[in-house]
């Protein structure tokens, strides 16, 4: 290898001439008036190129599939696999770690993806900011093998953008060999033996969600003095934990974290390789999800997306999907086929006095921006 | 504007200034032409992808938020409450807080990069090549892997606490999720940054300076900072720079290894085109990072530049 | 310890032997977790050689590396290109605004990674309408490596002795030929170095590729933050020994050729000097 050569400050920038600040300031205010005028440039285009034109011929789609999904959400062997046998598509899958994530890359449109898998509360968001292609029903007869709870869910009657994938709950999961206290509800984070060993999760609304049960006000609240008693909450509750995060799932299996805010499924999927962490539903309430498969607006290939939620909801498919990444499954057909451990599951199946406190996500529209605030006063405090 | 004509002479080096051509026959093409025909294309690929792209963000920071449409941005309502947001005494603390992990970390670059750098140099003979080579070896592994092995190491039941253990200091220490643990990231990730510009410039160092200073009656700790500190100084200021400057903007590392009261101004910019939903701060805090390091670095030259230089 | 004692070779070695200890630290876990039998990079339990063997399987982990490889090589190969006349540029001509491209190279260097990526992408979807892909990453690496070539490349230049020119003229070469014959070679480490730089750079870049990639075009790093949740399998640390290990051997061979060239390379130079 060569020996790199002195690099002093001289190189990086030249500093010889004595008029460079002013010079730079003035470059520095051309640069900013120049700024607008290409912030307009781009809005207009923008505007121009977001029409309603009709979706080309599907017939004529590439026998390709772009796929945006959660991290480990597949059954890797089955699920994309036996649909490019079928099909003949190509499925190219990619994956994301947070419905934050995913929104931001969505947000500006021109992504290239056929299907995302958003969760309720991101699928309405992007619904409203018109970055879904509406689902064509009458590709996918396998819809009515879905649980009608879900034809009718309130983020998305009659599942004109969306096709359920899985369903769960976020409660808590914890290590209950190395956690002294009952673990029933959301206080479970005061007790002495988690103290600075905890965590929970870095996502807005899920995060208020737990304060708000623990402090029995409605969870979708858009009502300013409640969401001002959940932030002061969630600041107190800041001081007891070790962090927030929504990838506690390694660190509450190497015992860093021994009771974390959790996704039901994942914490499933811990059990796996650590069966004493525990999972539980809050009796003062949680919220339930679904996530759902999406198409995102100007996908290249919807017929094959449309293909793909058909696919999906096949009941040997689904059955397998579930049966691999043990989540929630709204396929009712399926169940005579997923495995009889994970249908009497409490957990993921709850009876229906729990699933009565187990609400979805509320669509609350801009006031989403009064949890935006709150919450990165929460962040920063 | 004549000064653009003075062209920097580094002291120390054998460059003389282009003389007159006496053969005026080979001057074809004139030096501004051939200068900024080669800085074409770097100026082109620059004019699109950093200076039309930063004035975006510039122009993100004036418009509106929105929940529905992240941004508006219109001629006719230019915003800047958003700066005035950023400037919230509430974002001090994280911001202070940057700027002392991002010192601390370069500080601690250079008390493991100088002597490290020196040896080398100076001692370690015809292995110096394989010894550059072993500093930059760690890097072509990925990032998140390595970060992944500090894990292992600072986890409660990792290496470190069975270590501090085995010699009676007690093995329940927290070091993930802590100031340390993010300043030793920090410091891990940038510090080929600090070793390879200060082993350049001790590798030129001219030794009989050394030699004269201890003739000249000086002690060892006279020599150290009289002669060895202001002959290395360009690769120090470098060095400090290209380790303080990633580190103040820093994300990923808070990120994996820092906790709730950890957070850098990076994650918060980040936090706001995400969850925060507020792209005009996230866009006007850019904007001020940016401006806070170029004013920084250009104050910091105009104080040391000229004694080093 | 004072200054005084600080510089002597003992002590210096020592501090030399612990602080290659501390690089290497991170490096040797990853490593020993190559070798694990159950799925974590964070608790051992056991030896196992069958992450290696699955990683051959791995198609996702391998097209990702594929495509680190390859935006990597093509951003350092552009940049490198275009750096390297930039900074003859900067370095061989006096010319009206050379400190103004100095300011633009200088804040593409300062600029934080997380503002970087915001920009590009702003660029990307709202401004030029491109569809993220692997061209959309691959543009948005040249970008940050064009700098790091530039300042390395630059350095070597500002160091190097224009008397060989002045000789190789007056010996009548023409510019052409004093560029090919003296200017290249003696910048070539310079060179080198800088693509070296920006090579490892850009295959660790994660917060800008996450921003601009898009379909496809998965790279090493990003998989693996995607691992993030569940822990990254030691496949990953599989993969990670083995280009270690090939790294080390090219550079072994790179070493033992830039030490033989850069002999004949100074035998050259004196003669030339002297003559």
């Amino acid at each position: 290898m060569s020996e790199p050569d002195r690099v002093s400050l001289a190189f990086i920038w030249d500093t010889d001439s004595p008029r460079f600040s002013r010079r730079t300031f003035v470059k520095t205010m051309a640069f900013a008036s120049a700024a607008g005028f290409i912030a307009a440039c781009g809005s207009s285009s923008s505007s121009g190129s977001g029409g309603t034109t009709p979706r080309s011929d599907k017939k004529a789609e590439p026998k390709a599939l772009n796929f945006y999904n959660w991290t480990a959400y597949v059954d890797p062997d089955h699920t994309i696999p036996d649909f490019q046998k079928q099909t003949g598509i190509k499925v190219t899958y990619d994956n994301y770690n947070s419905n934050d994530q995913l929104f931001a890359k969505m947000s500006q449109g021109g992504t290239g993806y056929d299907l995302i898998v958003p969760t309720d509360a991101t699928l309405v968001k992007m619904k409203h900011a018109d970055l879904l292609e509406p689902v064509d029903l009458s590709l996918i007869p396998n819809l009515k093998n879905i649980d009608p709870r879900f034809r009718t869910a309130a983020y998305d009657p009659g599942n004109k953008y969306s096709i359920p994938w899985q369903w769960g709950t976020t409660g808590i999961g914890f290590d209950k060999k190395k956690v002294t206290g009952d673990v029933t509800d959301w206080d479970a984070f005061n007790l002495a033996s988690v103290n600075g060993k905890s965590s929970f999760l870095d996502e807005a609304r899920d995060a208020f969600a737990m304060a708000l049960f623990a402090l029995k006000k409605d969870p979708n609240t858009v009502n300013e003095s409640d969401l001002d008693a959940a932030k002061d909450y969630l600041i107190e509750l800041k001081k007891k934990v070790k962090s927030i995060t929504s990838d506690y799932q390694d660190p509450l299996t190497s015992g860093e974290l021994l009771l974390a805010q959790a996704y039901s499924g994942d914490v499933f999927t811990i059990q796996g390789t650590k069966p004493n962490i525990e999972y539980v539903i809050p009796t003062s309430g949680a919220f339930s999800w679904v996530d759902s498969m999406a198409i995102p607006k100007g996908a290249p290939h919807p017929g094959n997306a449309e293909k793909f939620m058909n696919y999906i909801l096949d009941p040997q498919v689904g059955a397998t999907l579930t049966n691999y990444i043990n989540y929630g499954s709204p396929n009712k057909a399926a169940e005579k086929l997923i495995h009889k451990d994970i249908l009497d599951n409490p957990l993921i199946n709850p009876p229906a006095d729990v699933l009565a406190k187990l609400p979805f996500q509320k669509d609350i529209g801009e006031d989403e921006l009064k949890y935006s605030d709150r919450w990165t006063e929460v962040k920063t405090a | 504007m004549a000064e653009v004509d003075t062209y920097l002479p580094t002291r120390g080096t054998p460059e003389s200034k282009p003389k007159p051509e006496p053969k005026a026959k080979r001057r074809k093409v004139p030096e501004w032409l051939a200068g900024n025909l080669l800085l074409l294309p770097t100026s082109l690929w620059f004019v699109f992808l950093l200076v039309i792209p930063t004035l975006l963000v510039v122009a993100y920071s004036l418009g509106q938020r929105g929940v529905i449409e992240p941004i508006r941005f219109s001629w006719d309502h230019l915003r800047f409450s958003s700066y005035s947001q950023a400037l919230n005494p509430d974002f001090l603390p994280i911001f202070i807080r940057s700027i002392v992990y991002a010192a601390v970390s370069t500080g601690a670059c250079v008390l493991l990069g100088f002597p490290l750098a020196y040896w080398i140099a100076r001692f370690a003979g015809r292995f110096r090549n394989v010894f550059l080579v072993l500093v930059i070896i760690p890097f072509l592994t990925s990032y998140l892997i390595r970060t992944y092995g500090w894990l292992v190491i600072l986890q409660r039941n990792g290496l470190l606490n069975s270590a501090l253990g085995t010699i009676g200091l007690g093995d329940n220490h927290e070091f993930l999720n802590t100031h340390f643990a993010v300043i030793l990231g920090l410091t891990y990730g940038f510090l080929p940054f600090m070793i390879l510009p200060l082993y350049a410039s001790i590798e030129r160092m001219d030794k009989s300076l050394v030699e004269a200073s201890y003739d000249l009656g000086h002690g060892k700790t006279s020599t150290l900072f009289r002669v060895i500190v202001p002959t290395v100084a360009p690769g120090l200021i470098a060095g400090v720079l290209l380790v303080f400057i990633p580190a103040v903007g820093d994300f990923v590392t808070p990120e994996l290894l820092g906790g709730v009261k950890t957070q850098m101004i990076g994650n918060t910019i980040y936090d706001q085109f995400n969850s925060g939903n507020n792209w005009p701060l996230g866009s006007a805090m850019s904007v001020l990072l940016m401006a806070f390091i170029l004013v920084g670095v250009f104050v910091y030259l105009l104080r040391v530049g000229e004694e080093a230089l | 310890m004072s200054a005084k004692s600080a510089l002597r070779p003992r002590y210096l070695k020592l501090h030399a032997v612990l602080v290659f200890l501390f690089l290497f630290a991170p490096i040797v876990i990853l490593v020993v977790f190559s070798f694990n039998r159950a799925r974590s990079g964070t608790t051992w339990t056991g030896f196992s050689t069958r992450w290696y063997s699955k990683l051959a399987h791995d198609h996702n982990a391998l097209q990702a590396f594929r495509n680190t490889l390859k935006v990597a090589s093509v951003a350092t190969v552009v940049a490198t290109i275009i750096g390297t006349l930039a900074a003859f540029a900067l370095t061989r001509f006096r010319f009206r605004g050379r400190s103004g491209y100095s300011t633009l190279i200088f804040i593409s260097l300062v600029m934080p990674e997380i503002v970087m990526a915001i920009a590009l992408t702003a660029f990307f979807k709202r401004f030029a309408h491109i569809d993220l892909s692997i061209r959309t990453v691959i543009a948005a690496h040249i970008t940050f490596c064009i700098a790091f070539v530039v300042v390395v490349v630059k350095a070597r230049m500002t160091a190097f002795d224009n008397r060989l020119v002045e000789a190789a003229a007056d010996l009548g070469a023409t510019p052409f030929q004093a560029f090919v014959r003296v200017i290249l070679p003696l910048a070539m480490p310079g060179i080198v170095a800088g693509a070296m730089l920006a090579f490892t750079i850009s295959l660790d870049d994660v917060v800008i590729t996450s921003f601009t990639s898009g379909p496809g075009s998965t790279t090493l790093p990003l998989f693996i933050f995607g691992q993030l949740k569940f822990g990254v399998s030691p496949s990953i640390n599989a993969l990670s020994t083995i280009v270690l290990l090939s790294a080390l051997t090219l550079l072994a061979i790179a070493g033992v050729f830039s030490l033989r060239a850069s002999k004949r390379g100074a035998g050259a130079i004196d003669a030339k000097t002297l003559g």
